[in-house]
């Protein structure tokens, strides 16, 4: 979806894209400090809370930390705020646009209201408020946040890794598939382009995202059919799914809901089915110092559930829901992202025969 | 005697100090809403072309080459200064 923004807007946004480029030099500079005070993977504690408090006394050591952390928090504060502002400012204009877009063959039920879950209410998730913060959230977050401002960082194709990671799928196509966590709609347009015949599916607790996502889908004249309900909890019938999938979703979601999605995920599927799904880099594919270096950056970024998502060993708890062969395992793109789970109900077709 | 000594606290010193760059920056602000006024009455630019001006591919990649070469000095200058 193209949104243009008016010259406030999108010079703040371009000025915030290169604050986040300031920010990775910097940390760049703290980075050289810290190897030149003799800190680095081996000479960090072993476990993990030990760890984050020798590295975090560490980093303070560095001259170049304050403004590391001055620039850092300036964009993390900010550039939400500034999102919305550069939307307001346009609102006039696309507001008819958007309105006219939730009219059309994708569908969307909200019935959940307040009855959402305590991890997701009321977190200020990313220091940007909640998901709902902005009555357009959907497309503040999508096509600013998400296309214009990280999508920067990624040769102007943010999606490639979504549309990468449905390679590693073992069936050329699939009739029903469920996405988890649909947020904007961008993985949901990635499945509807690699399996035009599929019926699709989509739940998120936030009505903000979910309102985006069916007017990415009427733009596109899919026929999404939309929920907000809980991954964990959806309500749809026992084997009613062929691949239950998500994306960037796992890292929002304390470890007693991530645990019990998967639970959910195995009671939807029909025999054979299958899960994948894509987000950031566990712990267990980093070294002691990255480990450090994510979860500082994780707590005072607005990411409350990092540490316990990243902690976990996935094909583990896949394998406990009742999935059987379970691979956790790093892309083999370019950018070696994301990090994703894959696995079977029951008699899935062997890895080998994948198209 | 001097009220803005060196023993002042660091934000006494940095809220005049922003305080002074951001009347210039409004000044600055009320110029080009001045001009942006005068260009339309004179019937060279129309009301917000300024606004609707959206820059192409090429465009944007010099807006963000100079954006970042203007905030990396900023920041250098903040002490992130070292070899990365």
């Amino acid at each position: 979806m193209e949104l243009d923004l008016a010259q406030r807007g999108r010079a703040s946004v371009d000025f915030v894209a290169a604050v986040g480029a300031a920010t990775a030099q910097a940390r760049r500079v703290v980075d050289a400090q810290l190897r030149a005070d003799g800190v680095d993977a081996a000479s960090l504690p072993q476990s993990l809370p030990e760890r984050c408090a020798a590295f975090d006394a560490a980093v303070q050591r560095t001259s170049a930390w304050p403004a590391f952390a001055a620039i850092r928090d300036w964009a993390g504060v900010n550039h939400g705020r500034i999102a919305m502002e550069a939307f307001d400012e346009v609102r006039a204009a696309v507001e008819p646009r958007l309105r006219a877009l939730e009219r059309g063959p994708t569908t969307l039920e909200a019935t959940l209201g307040d009855d959402l879950p305590g991890y997701f209410r009321g977190v200020a998730f990313h220091r940007t408020g909640s998901w709902d913060a902005h009555d357009f959230m959907g497309a503040v977050h999508g096509e600013i946040v998400h296309r214009r401002l990280v999508g920067r960082n990624f040769g102007g194709d943010i999606y490639a890794q979504r549309r990468d990671m449905l390679a590693e799928l073992a069936r050329p196509s699939y009739a029903r598939i469920l996405e988890i966590g649909v947020s904007s709609g961008n993985y949901t347009v990635a499945l509807s382009q690699r399996f035009p015949d599929a019926a699709i599916t989509g739940v998120d607790l936030s009505l903000r995202m979910l309102e985006h996502a069916q007017r990415i889908g009427n733009e596109l004249g899919q026929r999404w059919r939309l929920y907000q309900r809980a991954g964990e909890a959806t309500g749809f019938d026992a084997g009613s799914f062929d691949l239950v999938t998500w994306y960037s979703l796992g890292h929002e979601l304390p470890e007693s809901a991530m645990r019990a999605l998967l639970r959910e995920a195995w009671r939807l599927l029909a025999p054979g089915g299958e899960i994948l799904g894509g987000d950031v880099i566990p712990y267990l594919a980093q070294d002691p110092l990255a480990q450090a270096w994510a979860d500082h950056e994780a707590r005072v970024g607005g990411e409350p559930y990092w540490r316990e998502y990243c902690s976990l060993d996935l094909a583990r708890c896949a394998t406990e829901a009742g999935f059987e062969r379970a691979r956790y395992f790093q892309a083999t793109t370019p950018r070696r992202f994301p990090f994703i789970l894959h696995a079977f109900k029951g008699a899935g077709l062997p890895v080998e025969v994948r198209a | 005697m001097n009220e803005t000594s060196s023993s002042t606290a660091p934000e006494e010193r940095w809220v005049p100090a922003m305080l002074t760059l951001a009347r210039e920056l409004w000044v600055m602000r009320d110029r080009q809403r001045v001009l942006e006024q005068l260009l339309a009455e004179r019937g060279v630019l129309p009301a917000g072309a300024a606004d609707a001006w959206q820059p192409d591919a090429t465009q944007q990649a010099a807006i963000d080459a100079e954006c970042r070469r203007f905030v990396q000095a900023l920041v250098l200058e903040m002490g992130a200064k070292g070899a990365a």
